[in-house]
């Protein structure tokens, strides 16, 4: 878990997260795929690396991220299990707070 | 050459032709590749559950001569979760009962995704098989600024790496002299260079290794490969586990429940799988390190930009529902010209007949038995091609996935998830192909689940019963102005008929067998792009061709067997008798009246011989059967006699009802005799109510002796095979009932 700092855009150390908690936009890096065994390996085969780029292209469910140069659609509670890191967590405060606040 | 040496094998000593296995992921080229080297055109899907089938082709190369190339269902890794990944699993270590093990491996890797790749390509190596890796899909890196050094890549991973991209037929030769190399090389493989694992991994897979020697399909002892003794040792209750269980080898079983727990200790808590995945990625990540440079950064794509429209919840549920719609609306229009073309074909052919072939059983078998019977399906190919294009179309444009994707919420609803969509969706087609597409569900309870409910999918040949029955009993009123008309409508109704049912009918089936275990539901979308016409005509023409070789064989020969039954015995005391009595109503009247009197006598004559026929005979015992379903004999005979082919209903109701009226009068159109038919008692034979009973009946039976076959393979039970016959045969009895009643109790048609 990192600090969260302000300002500067420096690359930073965002805490790991949900992906089910992520915007359409959003983007990052894996940190791990959890949940069952079966489920996990599989999802791992199919790209969900740890440190591989990934991007949330659409919310809700069926959830489509971009990993890597696929995309893939996922349930939303099978996408609660993937924890995930985001790149720059300052690239647009401003943005962050209006969808926050939405 | 050589003497063959017991422990090695080796390519001199083969005298069957060599054969390559091409694998790789789904969605990487693999069967534009196959296409390119062996020259035959296949289908190409970009949706994973297309290629389902094994497909096989011939290519020569130099210094080595013929080679079979076998291509497998793309599968993301050998820990086989799905049926078919467990295919390519079994070719690939030969455990295919028909196949015996594979000379060399070509796996193709996409080179826009190899981290993803190298993955099965690492799993490869451990078979201990003689590879060659296609990079493809250059093109599309070199767009997005990948650069991938395939020497280097090559000296690292111990293995031939051929740049190649198959859609322009670049690389193929290099390509080529990769693979006849690979077969004419006498020597044994190399040893793979494979991911290093840590030692209590390969303690364990060395002890499972001592004791795994077995006879091959040759009979010489081979070696249980690294790749098998791995698998055995992390895939808990995988497919190799449950295979090695139904094989008789105690020893090997024992080793490996033994090792396991060996393993759980040493690992202090690390799941095994994990070890393995981790132990992978360094591997891959290794390889790749100075030998790939990406951008770095993750780059959108235009069918993004599509997608944010066709996967919006309520834009995309509106275009697919209007995608559906015109489909439908097509179906009907578009057409008709062709179908009227081929109606006039056939009457004329029936002309023909009349003048050429004098009277008696030849000619009645040709124009009742052949020509009204194989015409009578004829005429549907037009929108029968009209809807295997409109699918193709959205398959190939890479459209079929996202819909898919928005199926899944509604598929979850009945506890199926949007893997199902495929199968269910090319059932519509045809339940055939459906079925054997569940073969990617992973998860047991579903696959099974979409394979009973596939067949109520609305398939190909009950459309030409819906189009006739509506054609001839629905009126043509227009409804929302001309925008869509009460036929269209009917028929819309009849495909969401089984579609509907299934629903109830899946989540009961779900509730009702064990809980097999969930597993995730994670569907790749393709790139959208614009559908090749070749490969859409040709899968057209390819799927066509199919029905019209069913309409060949299996209808003729039911069409034929049919109209036997309902012509003979064919007694004379009955002839005669009416040849009396139309002599005496000649000598008696010369009126106008006389000619109804003659067409009152010629039906009477009909039905009287059918009714004693070995059909008629068979049909007056179903009788009290379908009355309540508004049928007489005739209707249930012809639907006993459609068991093989649903669309032999036709033809049997285009023998019986021909045969009914005026034998005479050859080539009336089958819309016409339905409507001419008439009962014992003169009133007519087919109602709207009646017309609608046949519908929903034939909506939601079993008659396909094709399908029940297939799901007999799919399911390995024939328990589960008279389950779905009997379950649909007794939707359909009990549908078709509420139908006719229901029609007549509304007042419709009245």
């Amino acid at each position: 878990m990192g600090r969260r700092h302000r300002g500067q855009g420096r690359p930073v150390q965002a805490a790991a997260e949900s992906l089910s908690a992520w915007f359409p936009g959003d983007e990052g890096v894996v940190v791990e795929a959890g949940g069952a065994p079966a489920f996990a390996a599989r999802l791992r085969e199919m790209g969900f690396l740890p440190g591989e780029p990934v991007r949330l292209l659409r919310a809700g469910c069926p959830l489509i991220v971009q990993i890597g140069d696929s995309r893939l659609g996922l349930r939303r509670r099978d996408a609660a299990l993937i924890q995930v890191r985001r790149a720059s967590a300052v690239s647009d405060p401003s943005k962050r707070q209006s969808q926050a606040a939405a | 050459m050589s003497l063959p040496e017991p422990s090695a094998p080796l390519p001199s000593a083969r005298h069957h032709t060599p054969r390559i296995v091409l694998t790789g992921n789904p969605n990487t080229g693999k069967t534009t590749l196959f296409n390119a080297l062996t020259g035959l055109a296949q289908r190409v899907g970009n949706f994973p559950g297309v290629t389902v089938e094994r497909k096989a082709g011939r290519l020569t190369l130099a210094g080595v001569g013929q080679v079979e190339l076998l291509d497998l269902p793309g599968t993301y890794s050998l820990a086989a979760c799905s049926p078919d990944e467990a295919i390519a699993v079994d070719v690939l270590l030969g455990h295919q009962a028909d196949l015996p093990r594979a000379d060399a491996v070509l796996a193709i890797v996409d080179a826009t995704n190899l981290r993803r790749n190298l993955y099965l390509v690492s799993q490869l190596l451990e078979t201990g098989l003689p590879l060659v890796v296609a990079l493809s899909m250059t093109d599309l890196a070199a767009a997005q600024r990948i650069e991938v050094d395939a020497d280097g890549l090559a000296r690292q991973l111990g293995v031939p790496v051929i740049p190649i991209c198959a859609g322009r037929r670049k690389g193929l030769e290099p390509l080529r002299e990769a693979l006849a190399d690979l077969l004419r090389d006498d020597s044994p493989p190399p040893r793979p260079l494979g991911p290093r694992y840590p030692e209590p991994l390969t303690e364990g897979m060395q002890a499972l290794v001592a004791v795994g020697t077995h006879p091959d399909a040759d009979g010489r002892p081979t070696e249980l490969s690294a790749m098998e003794a791995l698998r055995l040792l992390v895939d808990e209750g995988g497919h190799l586990e449950q295979q090695l269980a139904s094989q008789s080898r105690p020893e090997l079983s024992r080793r490996v429940a033994d090792e396991r727990i060996r393993l759980h200790h040493r690992l202090d808590g690390t799941a095994p799988y994990e070890v393995e995945i981790a132990a992978r990625y360094a591997w891959i990540d290794e390889a790749l390190d100075g030998r790939v440079r990406t951008p770095g950064r993750l780059r959108p794509s235009s069918s993004d930009r599509i997608d944010r429209v066709l996967t919006d919840r309520v834009y995309g549920s509106i275009v697919f529902l209007a995608v559906a719609a015109v489909v439908f609306q097509g179906l009907y229009s578009w057409s008709a010209p062709l179908m009227e073309a081929i109606e006039y074909l056939l009457n004329g052919l029936g002309q023909a007949a009349v003048t050429l072939l004098p009277g008696g059983s030849l000619r009645s078998l040709v124009i009742d038995g052949v020509i009204a019977g194989v015409g009578a399906v004829l005429v549907f190919l037009p929108q029968i091609a009209i809807l295997f294009l409109c699918i193709s179309i959205l398959e190939d444009c890479g459209y079929m996935a996202r819909a898919a994707l928005l199926a899944d919420r509604l598929l979850s609803l009945c506890g199926l998830s949007g893997k199902s969509f495929i199968p269910l969706l090319s059932s519509f087609a045809c339940g055939v192909p459906g079925i054997m597409a569940a073969r990617t569900i992973d998860d047991r309870r579903d696959r099974l689940v979409t394979i009973l409910v596939a067949p109520l999918m609305s398939c190909s040949a009950r459309l030409p019963i819906y189009v006739l029955f509506i054609a001839a009993f629905v009126p043509a009123r227009p409804i929302l102005g001309s925008w869509l008309s009460l036929q269209g409508l009917t028929l819309l109704a009849m495909y969401s008929l089984g579609l509907v049912l299934a629903v109830p009918i899946a989540w009961g089936l779900r509730r009702f067998l064990r809980h097999q275990g969930a597993a995730p539901f994670v569907m790749e979308l393709p790139a959208y792009r614009w559908p090749g016409p070749r490969t859409v005509l040709l899968r057209v023409y390819q799927n066509t061709r199919a029905f019209v070789v069913r309409a060949g064989s299996v209808i003729m020969a039911a069409t034929v067997v049919m109209w036997a039954l309902a012509y003979f015995p064919r007694p004379d005391s009955i002839i005669a008798r009416y040849e009396q009595e139309r002599q005496e109503l000649l000598v008696n009247c010369s009126e106008p009246g006389c000619a109804d009197g003659l067409d009152k006598l010629a039906r009477q004559e009909s039905s009287e011989l059918l009714h004693q026929s070995v059909l008629g005979s068979a049909g007056r015992l179903i009788e009290p059967l379908v009355a309540p379903l508004g049928w007489d004999w005739r209707i249930g005979v012809a639907a006993l006699a459609s068991f093989p082919a649903r669309e032999v209903v036709i033809s049997a109701l285009g023998t019986l009802c021909n045969l009914g009226t005026e034998p005479g009068a050859p080539g009336t159109d089958l819309r016409t005799a339905l409507r001419q038919a008439r009962r014992n008692d003169g009133t007519p034979l087919f109602t709207l109510p009646v017309a609608l009973s046949v519908m929903v009946f034939f909506a939601l039976c079993a008659q396909c002796l094709s399908t029940l076959i297939t799901l007999q393979r799919e399911t390995g039970s024939w328990g589960w095979t008279a389950f779905a016959f009997g379950y649909m045969t007794a939707l359909a009895y009990g549908g078709a009932m509420v139908a006719y009643h229901g029609a007549r109790a509304l007042g419709w048609g009245a």
